[in-house]
C-alpha cells in the first residue's frame, strides 16, 4: 500500500500540500514540547532540562517501531523509503561541527 | 489568560514519531529542515550570480532542470513548520518577543553566539547530509547507520563543548 505518493496511489500534485500539512504537525508538536525555547534545548547539556532527549528519542523509537509494524502488516514497502546513504567521515565531521553549533547557538 | 504549560515530553515524543511515520507513509521520506535552507541559498545564488551557480559543482546539481530550487518538498514542509509552530504558540498563549539567555550575559552576546552557532550548523549539516531533524531523527527512524553516527557526533560534541559556553546558559 504505502508509501502512497511514490506508488502514485495519491497523485504527485498533492505532494507539496501534504508536505505543508505534515510540516504544520511537526511545528506544532515541537512547539508544544517546548522546543521553541533555546534555554530549554541547551538545558540538556547541563542537566537542568532533559526534554530534548525525552522527546527526541521517544519520537525516533515511535517512528522506528511504527515503520516496522507497518511493514509487517504490509501497509508500507520499506524499499521505497528514502534512507540516508552513509559517508562515515563527513557524517562524523559534520556532526561535530553541528554539535558545537548546537551548544553555541542554542538550537 | 494564563500561559499553558508544555506538553508531557513523552506524549510529545509519541506524537512527533506519529508525524514522522505519517510522512513516511504518505511520501516515502522523513522530516527535515536544513534542506529547505539549502534550497533558499541555492535559489538566491542562482538569482544573484547565475554564472557562478552554473559553473559550481555544488550549486549546479540543485538548479539544473530549469525549475526553481524553491519548488521542493522540504521548502513546503518548513513553511508548514513555521505555520504550525506559530498556531500552536498562539493557542497556548506563548507568543511573545524575547531573547532567551542566562541572566549573566546580554542579549547582544546571545545573538552574536546564535549567529555563530547558525553558521556552524549550516556548514556541518551539509557535511553530515542533514541536520538534527533530517539526519539524526529521520535517520534513526529508518535505522540508517548514518543517522546514529550523526546523532552521536552532534550530542557527544555538544556535551563535550558545553562546559566552555556555560556562561551563556546557566
Amino acid at each position: 500500500m504505502g508509501p502512497l505518493i511514490p506508488q502514485e496511489i495519491i497523485s504527485e500534485g498533492w505532494n507539496f500540500f501534504i508536505a505543508f500539512v505534515i510540516g504544520i504537525g511537526f511545528g506544532a508538536v515541537l512547539e508544544q514540547a517546548g522546543f521553541t525555547s533555546s534555554r530549554k534545548l541547551a538545558g540538556v547539556f547541563y542537566g537542568y532540562d532533559t526534554v530534548v532527549l525525552k522527546v527526541f528519542f521517544t519520537g525516533a523509537i515511535t517512528a522506528m517501531l511504527g515503520l516496522l509494524y507497518f511493514s509487517l502488516f504490509g501497509w508500507i514497502d520499506l524499499n521505497l523509503i528514502y534512507v540516508n546513504p552513509m559517508f562515515i567521515g563527513s557524517a562524523i565531521v559534520g556532526g561535530i561541527i553541528m554539535g558545537v553549533g548546537f551548544i553555541v547557538g542554542g538550537f | 489568560m494564563k500561559v499553558k504549560k508544555y506538553m508531557n515530553p513523552y506524549l510529545a515524543g509519541v506524537l512527533l514519531g506519529l508525524v514522522l511515520l505519517m510522512s513516511f507513509f504518505f511520501t516515502g521520506r522523513g522530516l527535515g529542515a536544513s534542506g529547505a535552507v539549502k534550497s533558499v541559498v541555492v535559489a538566491s545564488v542562482d538569482t544573484i550570480a547565475p554564472k557562478h551557480a552554473e559553473s559550481s559543482e555544488y550549486y549546479s546539481k540543485y538548479s539544473e532542470e530549469g525549475e526553481s530550487p524553491l519548488k521542493s518538498w522540504l521548502v513546503f514542509q518548513v513553511i508548514g513548520v513555521m505555520v504550525g509552530g506559530f498556531l500552536s504558540g498562539a493557542m497556548s498563549r506563548r507568543l511573545t518577543w524575547k531573547v532567551e539567555h542566562s541572566p549573566k550575559i546580554t542579549s547582544q552576546r546571545r545573538l552574536i553566539f546564535a549567529a555563530i552557532g547558525g553558521l556552524l550548523f549550516g556548514f556541518g549539516s551539509q557535511l553530515g547530509r542533514g541536520c538534527t531533524s533530517g539526519a539524526a531523527l529521520t535517520g534513526m527512524a529508518v535505522l540508517s547507520l548514518s543517522g546514529f553516527v550523526t546523532m552521536m557526533a552532534i550530542f557527544g560534541t555538544a556535551f563535550a563543548f558545553a562546559y566552555f559556553v556555560r556562561k551563556n546558559w546557566i
